[in-house]
């Protein structure tokens, strides 16, 4: 099935704290998936990049996860009721990389690691799914 | 994360072990703000380092700007090296594999 498919479907969501303790959950249900240690790493990192700005940028109240396999790989989804913020469509602007320390890197760093993901607002809520 | 120190002169040699995300960076700032007022030059030996985040980077650039750019990172992991790479950093960073 299709990304965009996929993101109108009934998903399994797994409700979660707004914090970054939540990524060692999420970190647990990607190692019961995958024993390949390079893909777990990668979606560790995404989703840590992901997790950080939702919890430091957002203003979100509620948020959750999904994870499952998908096409011998990954299929992950965030969702958080914070500010509107589509992460697909933003552009770092093109920068010395020794100014990263002012933003952009993690987007930067997700966006050439994931193979595809697509993003909806939909009920007050941002919703991102993606695979590796 | 486990961080060890060792002190060679006028360089001082940072051991990263584990990993390094959004929630252990601030040891490794912290391990940062401890260096000796008198340290000429850093090392970060990366060969026991495991996984980094963007967290981890934004650290080992406020480690090459504290140092004046006298900053070596040393045998980084595939994955590390990674990382790096997609930031454009191993185009501005001294890393000796």
């Amino acid at each position: 099935m299709k990304l965009t498919e996929r993101i109108g479907s009934v998903l399994s969501w797994k409700e979660t704290a707004v914090g970054l303790s939540s990524l060692g959950r999420i970190g647990e249900d990607i190692r019961r998936l995958t024993d390949d240690t390079e893909l777990m790493k990668k979606a560790l990192l995404v989703c840590d990049e992901l997790l950080t700005n939702i919890v430091l940028y957002s203003g979100a109240a509620h948020m959750g996860y999904f994870c499952e396999r998908s096409d011998g790989g990954l299929l992950i989804g965030l969702y958080d009721d914070g500010a509107e913020f589509d992460p697909t469509a933003y552009m770092p602007a093109e920068k010395d990389p020794l100014d990263f320390d002012s933003g952009g890197m993690g987007l930067r760093i997700t966006a050439q690691s994931v193979r595809e993901w697509i993003y909806r607002r939909a009920d007050g809520r941002n919703l991102l799914l993606f695979t590796l | 994360m486990n961080i060890e120190k060792k002190t060679e002169g006028s360089t001082a040699v940072l051991y990263l072990n584990g990993w390094m995300d959004t929630m252990s960076a601030p040891d490794f700032a912290a391990a940062l703000e401890a260096l000796d007022a008198d340290t000429k030059e850093l090392v970060l030996d990366l060969s026991g380092l495991e996984y980094t985040s963007s967290s981890g980077i934004r650290q080992i650039i406020a480690a090459y700007k504290k140092m004046n750019g006298a900053l070596t990172l040393k045998n980084p992991s595939a994955e590390v090296l990674d990382v790096l790479k997609m930031t454009g950093l191993t185009k501005r960073l001294h890393i000796e594999a």
